[in-house]
């Protein structure tokens, strides 16, 4: 295998050449109320090869690893279609390794039979739960064998497991139906997915209770964000900002996005951090062969680096930092996150309530959208009044300026939890997104500016 | 592949009493440009192969990417149906389709020079009205051969091409960051596809986004752009899947033969046309496709059926299974079309007076989707001020019902835009969606 890999991008005439080979195993299980949703195992072997020449790429995706000699030219003749430049790649030491995972239980060895019973129980136990009207529940497992080979003399062996549950509830109430989510996701094998009902009762009883919650008020307000949505709020707002391929070459963002100049308050300090052991998503190299490492994205305020690929790193003269990621074989690997959160400070979460005379609570990640200005969906809101949490609200969506959020936070919590998620960027990829409570001033929630 | 997969299908009707095969096989040509320079260029070439089998009853499934897999196939199917759905259903036998043209030759030819040429061209235009800022262009085209043969007798095929073009520019200025505008468009036919138009609407809102402007939030007149629309139409889109009904998630379920919405607006989902994206001759099911009015005149003719969703509630299958490249089919509009009005966009904006264009949004299927909710972040509009566009609005939210929305009409446009309406969390592939822009009487709109 090594040496096929090696053969096929020597000699190609291009300033650097990669090849990535990957295996990968998914089982899929979900059900939907009392019904088997869909059961599937799908099988997809298949790499990519990258040429590089003056400064473009040219790449080759394919299914069948025949002909690595005739996809490793093709690519070569693309990029010396495009290349008119110069390659600047950052310098990495070469590496030849094999990584494995130390897994609970490895879902290759559960029977079928083992999920499927798993994900049934727990969609009759929500259906147990009272005004549950409908789930969706869906397992997925997907066990990955990687190789990666460059002409810059690296060979790393990776093994991977990825296992998932999305668990929906939907609860009704005459003609009022109101839906909620919570999403387990675990690096490290099966064991992870047995024993959780009270995940289950926790979900059950969020997505009854907004049955009666009213539509969240809308306009500027003080609001106390929960792990979850402070995770979110770091990972849309400012960590995408932060990947360097939207940086590099671009003189504007280069000096927007500049090394020294402050952010944030002085009591915060953001991470990215692919090295977390024990996360849903950590891993030892990404898939350009470089060793992950944790980067201080924000340091007391201040900012402090940047996420980068080799080629982000090599056009700003910074050192790699691990953070190409490819969701398979078929995408190119992009600067992306891994575990991304907030350091811990020094409030107590109830001396931060009770300090707040009117506002909003907001917890649990329903997804949103980044950049400078950013939106996101909180699945748990709840008014405060007079420094107590008043009634539900439903609807909640957070929005503002990243920068002037940022400086805007008068007060961090000690402990930090961390969420999984699944982030998009033209190919997902498994990311966790966590914090301590926090609270901001003058955050804009949409809901009804009416309040009805 | 031809012989491989019908191989495939032979061993798996051996070990099971009814089989069927969905397999594709496509290449993909996409070239990507940045600051005016060719960046990349990508060929790609992928088999998928579905195999979903039936035995003792129930269904089993399973998906692989290449033919001499099919040993392990096979096995993987076969070990899933023990704990399969039920088979309410049979693998359809050959049917009297129309044909409908999906393939162009120039299309499929369209070479990678060629292609480099024509957005070297586009990004030298966008560059010339706007030194210094950043821009983005792509170019993509896509083969794809279809084959769908079952042991009931069917056996098709089907290649289609299509083509695109994107560009962007980011606009911003100062600390401001990604204030990004972008168009794009994709054909089956290469000599429908028009570069010169995209850049154009990219320089257009360029220009439109030069000035910042603010508004004071509240109620007023909203131009929704297709792109910002698309978000909007989420629970809707959702609402109208024979899935939702079947799992009595659907508030539209006792609503056929009422009016729910303005009478100006007909949704109807039409695959049957030639060289039209979205197009096909059969489903993923392999049943024919035909027309199928959503909305006729503001009134709910009917939700969108695959063959198992149509069992399950009772009724046939409106042709409507979609399913993306090794997925079980689900229910799922193929062409689904808003049908447009009369009014350019610029007549729109004359029209509207004093008000916002929405141009993009963030946070769709989040919020109460199953009520038609959703609360959406404006992540892109321009301000106008006496039926001129006065400057780029950030900051602003909308939150409301598409049912109360589309009650609220005051003038359809006249041009088409494929969107992209995210339902994929709902197990629900969204094929192709094409909207106008549509002028809104108000819209509760909340000023960051």
């Amino acid at each position: 295998m090594r040496e096929d890999m090696r053969r096929a991008i020597e000699g190609l005439g291009v300033d650097y050449a990669d090849v990535r080979l990957q295996t990968r195993d998914i089982t899929t299980v979900s059900y939907a109320g009392h019904a088997l949703g869909e059961i599937g195992c799908e099988v997809k072997n298949g790499g990519m090869i990258r040429a590089l020449y003056k400064g473009a790429w040219g790449t080759a995706v394919f299914s069948s690893v025949d002909d690595l000699p005739t996809k490793a030219r093709e690519a070569a003749r693309l990029a010396k279609l495009a290349g008119r430049d110069e390659s600047r790649l950052a310098p990495v030491p070469a590496v030849v390794d094999h990584v494995v995972p130390k897994l609970t239980v490895n879902p290759a060895d559960v029977p079928l039979a083992d999920k499927v019973e798993q994900i049934r129980d727990y969609s009759e136990y929500l259906l147990g739960h009272d005004k549950i009207a409908s789930t969706r529940l869906t397992y997925t497992d997907v066990v990955t064998h990687k190789y990666f080979a460059s002409t810059d003399n690296t060979f790393i062996e990776q093994e991977q497991c990825q296992v998932d549950l999305w668990a929906y509830a939907v609860a009704r109430d005459g003609n009022v139906v109101q839906e909620a989510r919570t999403v387990i996701g675990l690096a490290d094998g099966y064991g992870g997915i047995e024993e959780r009902q009270d995940d289950m009762d926790e979900l059950a009883c969020r997505a009854k209770e907004t049955l009666t919650a009213k539509p969240a008020p809308g306009g500027k307000m003080t609001c106390v964000l929960g792990p979850y949505i402070t995770g979110v709020f770091i990972h849309e707002a400012f960590g995408h900002t932060d990947e360097a391929d939207h940086i590099a070459g671009n003189p504007h963002m280069e000096e927007v996005m500049r090394i020294g100049k402050r952010f944030a308050v002085p009591e915060l300090t953001a991470v990215d951090d692919p090295t977390m052991r024990g996360a849903a998503n950590w891993y030892v190299y990404d898939d350009e062969g470089v060793r992950a490492e944790r980067v201080t994205l924000v340091k007391d305020g201040i900012l402090a680096g940047h996420m980068h690929s080799r080629e982000t790193a090599g056009k700003m003269g910074e050192q790699a930092t691990g953070h190409a990621r490819a969701w398979s074989y078929e995408f190119k690997p992009v600067v992306r996150m891994s575990n991304t959160y907030i350091e811990g400070g020094d409030w107590d979460v109830d001396e931060m309530i009770k300090s707040t005379k009117q506002g909003m609570y907001l917890d649990i990640n329903r997804g949103g959208q980044g950049g400078q200005n950013f939106t996101f969906a909180a699945g748990e809101a709840f008014l405060i009044r007079d420094g107590e949490l008043a009634e539900r609200v439903t609807g909640a969506n957070l929005s503002g300026d990243v920068f002037e959020t940022l400086m805007n936070i008068d007060a961090i919590s000690r402990n930090v939890k961390h969420g999984y998620g699944s982030c998009g960027k033209g190919q997902p990829a498994a990311v966790t997104m966590g914090g301590p409570h926090i609270r901001v001033n003058g955050v804009t929630v949409g809901g009804r500016q009416d309040g009805r | 592949m031809a012989d491989s997969i019908k191989r495939i299908l032979e061993v798996a009707a051996g070990r099971a009493d009814a089989a069927e095969i969905h397999a594709t096989d496509t290449e993909r040509l996409p070239l990507s440009f940045r600051r005016g320079k060719l960046e990349e260029a990508t060929i790609s070439r992928e088999t998928s192969i579905a195999l979903t089998v039936i035995k003792d009853g129930r269904v089993g499934f399973a998906a692989g990417n290449a033919p001499e897999l099919a040993d392990r196939l096979v096995d993987n199917a076969l070990a899933t149906c023990q704990f399969g759905e039920k088979a309410t259903f049979a693998f359809p036998s050959p049917g009297p389709a129309r044909s409908v043209a999906v393939f162009d030759r120039a299309a499929a030819d369209w070479t990678p020079e060629a292609m480099a040429a024509v957005g070297s061209r586009a990004v030298k235009r966008l560059a010339e009205a706007r030194p210094g800022a950043e821009q983005r262009a792509g170019l993509w085209r896509v083969t794809q051969t279809t084959r769908l043969l079952n042991t009931s007798g069917l056996d098709v095929s089907v290649t289609g091409t299509n083509v695109g073009f994107m560009a962007g520019l980011d606009i911003s200025t100062g600390q401001s960051l990604m204030r990004f505008v972008f168009d794009g468009e994709s054909t089956v036919r290469l000599a429908d596809l028009d570069s010169d138009r995209i850049v154009a609407s990219v320089l257009r809102q360029a220009e439109w986004g030069k000035r910042d402007a603010t508004i004071a939030g509240g109620e007023m007149p909203c131009i929704v752009l297709p792109d910002a629309f698309a978000n909007m139409l989420v629970p809707l889109v959702v609402a109208i899947n024979g899935r939702s009904l079947a799992e009595k998630a659907t508030t539209l379920a006792d609503k056929i033969g009422q009016r729910l919405i303005d009478e100006r607006i007909s949704l109807v989902d039409d695959p049957t046309e030639d060289y039209r994206i979205g197009s096909r001759a059969y489903d993923a099911e392999g049943v024919p496709t035909r027309r199928n009015v959503v909305f006729d005149n503001g009134v709910f003719r009917g939700f969108l059926h695959d063959t198992r969703t149509a069992t399950a509630c009772g009724t046939q299958t409106t042709g409507n299974a979609v399913r993306d490249r090794a997925g079980t089919p689900v229910p799922g509009p193929h062409r689904l079309v808003l049908r447009p009005g009369s009014d350019t966009l610029d007549q729109l904006i004359r029209r509207m007076g004093d008000g916002l264009i929405i141009s993009s949004t963030a946070g769709g299927g989040v919020g109460n989707t199953r009520a038609g909710e959703f609360s959406l972040g404006i992540m892109r509009a321009f301000r106008v001020e006496n039926g001129q566009v006065t400057g780029w609005v950030s900051r602003a939210m909308v939150a409301g019902n598409i049912y109360d929305f589309l009650n609220r009409v005051e003038a359809i446009g006249s041009e088409l835009e494929q969107i992209d309406v995210m339902t994929r969390v709902h197990r629900m592939d969204t094929g192709n969606v094409f909207v106008p822009p549509i002028l809104f009487r108000s819209l509760p709109v909340v000023a960051g």
